[in-house]
C-alpha cells in the first residue's frame, strides 16, 4: 500500500507540474461556468424582450390588462399584428421572442363576480431562458392584477411549449459543467497519461521491477481521484462565491454522486488509455467519447428536446445519470433514494468498464 | 567462479519467425559478459527473456539459481535493468524517481550517494527530460542500481553518445565491475566489447556463433592464418577527436 500511495503522489505531482494538463482539467470547466453563468444571471433591468400581445377578448378588463402590459418596460412590442398566426410567423422569423395571447373568454366575470381568465404565453421551444424570463415578467403582472381583484387568484398564467422550472438556469449549468469536469479528468487526464507512459517506455521499465500492476493502477486512480475532488471543490466554491449557487440537497448525497461519477470516469480513462497503443489513439477515442457525451447527455441540447426514442437511449449513457443526479440534488434537493436509477446505471457501467479494462490493458 | 546466469536452449517465436533459437550460455559471477551481433541478431530479445519482460517459448534460464519462468518476482528483485530507450516518468525529478524505485523494491536508498556514483549529484532536482543523452544513460544505470542488484543488464549503453560520454560510461562500467556486480551488456561497438568484456558471445540470426574471451577469439582468428589487408595505423580518427577535444564530459 505504501508503494501505491507513493505512486499516487508521483502521479499527482505530475498533473500539477504540467501546465497544459492543468489548463485542460481545471480552467476550461471554470471558464465555461463563468461565461455561461454571467449571461444567465444577468440583471432583469438589462433585458428587453420583443413580444406581440394578441387580445382576442372584447371584455373591457382584457383591454385594461393589455394596457398594463404595454406599460411594462421589459416587454417591447416592435410589430403590431392582430392575429395569433401572424404573430407566430413573426416569431418563427426571429422578429419577436414571444407571444402573449389573451383568449376570447379572458376577462369574463366568474362565479365570484370578478373578471378572470387564462393568459397564454408562447415562446420558442429551443429558447428556454427567454421562456423563463417572460414567465417571470408575466407572473409579476398577473400577481399584481390578482392582488387588486381580491383573495382568489382569478388570473392564471399558462406557459406553452416549455416546462416551467423554479431552478435558476445557473444551478443547472453548474451541475452540467461540474459533471463535464469530472469526465474530463478521466478522458483527458487518465486516458492520455497511460499511453504517454507507454510511449516513453517507462511502463515497460517498471515491468522489470517488482511493481505490481494493481499497485500502479491503484496509485493512478487515487491520484486522479484527488484531482477530481479538487476540481469539483473549486467549481463549487466558485459557483457559490461568485454566483450564489446553493446545493439544495444534502452535501453527503452530492458527495456520493461525485465519488461514483469520478470512479466511473477514471475507470473509463483507464480503459481507453490502457487499450490505446499511443496518445494519438487515446486522443481520438477520448474525443469521440467526450464529444458524444456532450452531445447526447444534455450539455449541448437539453435532452427534453430530443425525440422520445433518443431520450430513452441517452438515459443510459455514462454521463447522463451523473448530470441528472447532480442537477436534481443541486436544484431540487433530491435524495439518493430517489436517484436509484441513476446510481444503478453508473454502477453497471463501472462494472462493465472495469471488466473490459482488465481484458484489454496493454503494457506496450 | 560460480555461474550466476544459466541459459539452456532459450527459444523465442513470433508466428513463423524464430528470433532466438536454442541459445545456451552461462555468465559467471562478477564478470562482464558481452552479447554482440548485428541488428536483428536476437540480442535484445535474449536479454528481455532473462529480464522477465518476454515470455520464454522454449528452454530454461536461471538467475542466481532462480528459474525465470517459475519465479519471475524473485528474479526481478535481484536484477537491475538499463533499457535501450532511457525510460523515466516525465515531470518527476531524479530524486523522486529513485525514491519511487526504492519504495517499489522495499529498500532504503541514499539518493545523493547513488547520484554521485554516476556524477549527477547536481541534477537531483531536475526532470529527466532536461538531461543530455549521456546523462540519461548514466541516470538509467543509477536507477538500475537502487536495489543493489546481483546482475546488471545494459542494453547498448553507449549507442548515440558522443566520444566523451562514451568513455565516461566505460569508466562507470569498470567501476561497477570492481564492486563485483555481474554485468551483461549488448553492443555494436567491438572496441567497447574488447575493452570491457571478460567474455563475449557473438550472435547472428538468433543463434550464438561463438563464445569466448575477446583475446582468445582474436588469437584463434590469427592462428587460422587471418591477416588484415591494410596495416593498422597507430591512431584513428577517434584518437584525433579525443586528442583535440579532451576527455572532459560535456553538458
Amino acid at each position: 500500500m505504501k508503494t501505491a500511495l507513493l505512486y499516487a503522489r508521483i502521479q499527482f505531482l505530475r498533473v500539477f507540474r504540467d501546465p497544459i494538463t492543468l489548463i485542460v482539467l481545471f480552467s476550461i470547466p471554470l471558464i465555461l461556468l463563468l461565461v455561461f453563468g454571467s449571461f444567465t444571471t444577468r440583471d432583469t433591468d438589462d433585458i428587453s424582450l420583443k413580444v406581440a400581445v394578441i387580445n382576442n377578448s372584447n371584455e373591457e378588463f382584457a383591454a385594461q390588462f393589455k394596457r398594463n402590459i404595454d406599460q411594462v418596460k421589459v416587454l417591447n412590442q416592435p410589430e403590431t399584428t392582430a392575429s395569433l398566426n401572424g404573430a407566430k410567423e413573426l416569431m418563427k422569423s426571429g422578429q419577436i421572442d414571444g407571444i402573449i395571447e389573451l383568449p376570447k373568454e379572458f376577462g369574463k366575470t366568474n362565479e365570484n363576480g370578478v373578471p378572470s381568465g387564462r393568459v397564454n404565453v408562447v415562446v420558442d421551444q429551443s429558447d428556454l431562458s427567454t421562456g423563463d424570463i417572460l414567465m417571470g415578467v408575466m407572473g409579476g403582472i398577473a400577481e399584481s392584477t390578482n392582488a387588486a381583484l381580491g383573495s382568489q387568484p382569478p388570473i392564471q398564467l399558462e406557459q406553452q411549449s416549455i416546462r416551467g422550472t423554479n431552478a435558476r438556469m445557473f444551478d443547472n449549468f453548474y451541475a452540467m459543467f461540474t459533471a463535464m469536469a469530472i469526465m474530463m479528468v478521466g478522458i483527458f487526464g487518465v486516458a492520455s497519461a497511460i499511453p504517454a507512459d507507454k510511449k516513453s517506455g517507462v511502463l515497460r521499465r517498471m515491468r522489470v521491477t517488482p511493481l505490481r500492476s494493481s499497485q500502479m493502477i491503484t496509485g493512478l486512480v487515487l491520484a486522479y481521484f484527488i484531482v477530481t475532488v479538487l476540481s469539483v471543490v473549486m467549481m463549487t466554491a466558485f459557483a457559490g462565491l461568485v454566483f450564489n449557487m446553493k446545493i439544495q440537497g444534502s452535501i453527503f448525497d452530492f458527495g456520493v454522486f461525485v465519488f461514483v461519477g469520478a470512479a466511473l470516469m477514471i475507470a473509463l480513462g483507464v480503459m481507453v488509455g490502457g487499450w490505446a497503443r499511443n496518445t494519438t489513439q487515446s486522443d481520438i477515442y477520448g474525443q469521440i467519447i467526450f464529444l458524444g457525451s456532450l452531445a447526447f447527455s444534455g450539455l449541448w441540447v437539453p435532452r427534453a428536446l430530443m425525440p422520445e426514442w433518443l431520450q430513452g437511449i441517452t438515459t443510459y449513457l455514462p454521463l447522463t445519470p451523473l448530470i441528472e443526479g447532480m442537477q436534481r440534488i443541486v436544484t431540487e434537493g433530491a435524495d439518493l433514494a430517489s436517484l436509484g436509477l441513476q446510481l444503478a446505471i453508473m454502477g453497471a457501467w463501472l462494472v462493465v468498464i472495469f471488466l473490459i479494462s482488465i481484458k484489454t490493458f496493454r503494457w506496450e | 567462479m560460480v555461474d550466476i546466469i544459466r541459459a539452456e536452449n532459450l527459444t523465442k517465436r513470433y508466428g513463423r519467425k524464430t528470433p532466438v533459437k536454442d541459445v545456451s550460455f552461462t555468465v559467471r559471477e562478477g564478470e562482464v559478459f558481452g552479447i554482440l551481433g548485428p541488428n536483428g541478431a536476437g540480442k535484445t530479445t535474449t536479454l528481455e527473456m532473462i529480464e522477465t519482460l518476454r515470455t520464454i517459448d522454449g528452454g530454461t534460464v536461471t538467475v542466481d539459481g532462480i528459474d525465470v519462468v517459475k519465479n519471475p518476482k524473485a528474479v526481478k528483485k535481484i536484477i537491475g535493468v538499463q533499457m535501450q530507450s532511457s525510460a523515466f516518468y516525465e515531470k518527476v525529478n531524479l530524486r523522486e524517481q529513485l525514491q519511487l524505485l526504492a519504495a517499489i523494491y522495499g529498500v532504503s536508498v541514499d539518493v545523493t550517494q547513488l547520484l554521485s556514483e554516476v556524477e549527477l549529484t547536481e541534477k537531483a532536482n531536475e526532470y529527466p527530460e532536461k538531461l543530455s543523452g549521456g546523462q540519461k544513460q548514466r541516470f538509467s544505470i543509477a536507477s538500475a542500481l537502487v536495489n543493489q542488484p546481483r546482475v546488471l543488464f545494459l542494453d547498448e549503453p553507449t549507442t548515440g553518445l558522443d566520444p566523451q560520454a562514451r568513455r565516461n560510461m566505460w569508466d562507470l562500467i569498470k567501476r561497477l565491475q570492481k564492486r563485483n556486480i555481474t554485468i551483461v551488456l549488448t553492443t555494436h561497438y567491438m572496441e567497447e566489447a574488447q575493452m570491457l568484456c571478460d567474455r563475449v558471445a557473438i550472435m547472428d540470426d538468433g543463434k550464438i556463433i561463438v563464445m569466448d574471451k575477446p583475446r582468445k577469439l582474436i588469437k584463434n582468428l590469427l592462428d587460422s592464418g587471418f591477416k588484415k589487408k591494410e596495416v593498422v595505423q597507430q591512431a584513428d580518427l577517434e584518437d584525433v577527436f579525443i586528442n583535440l577535444t579532451g576527455k572532459t564530459l560535456r553538458k
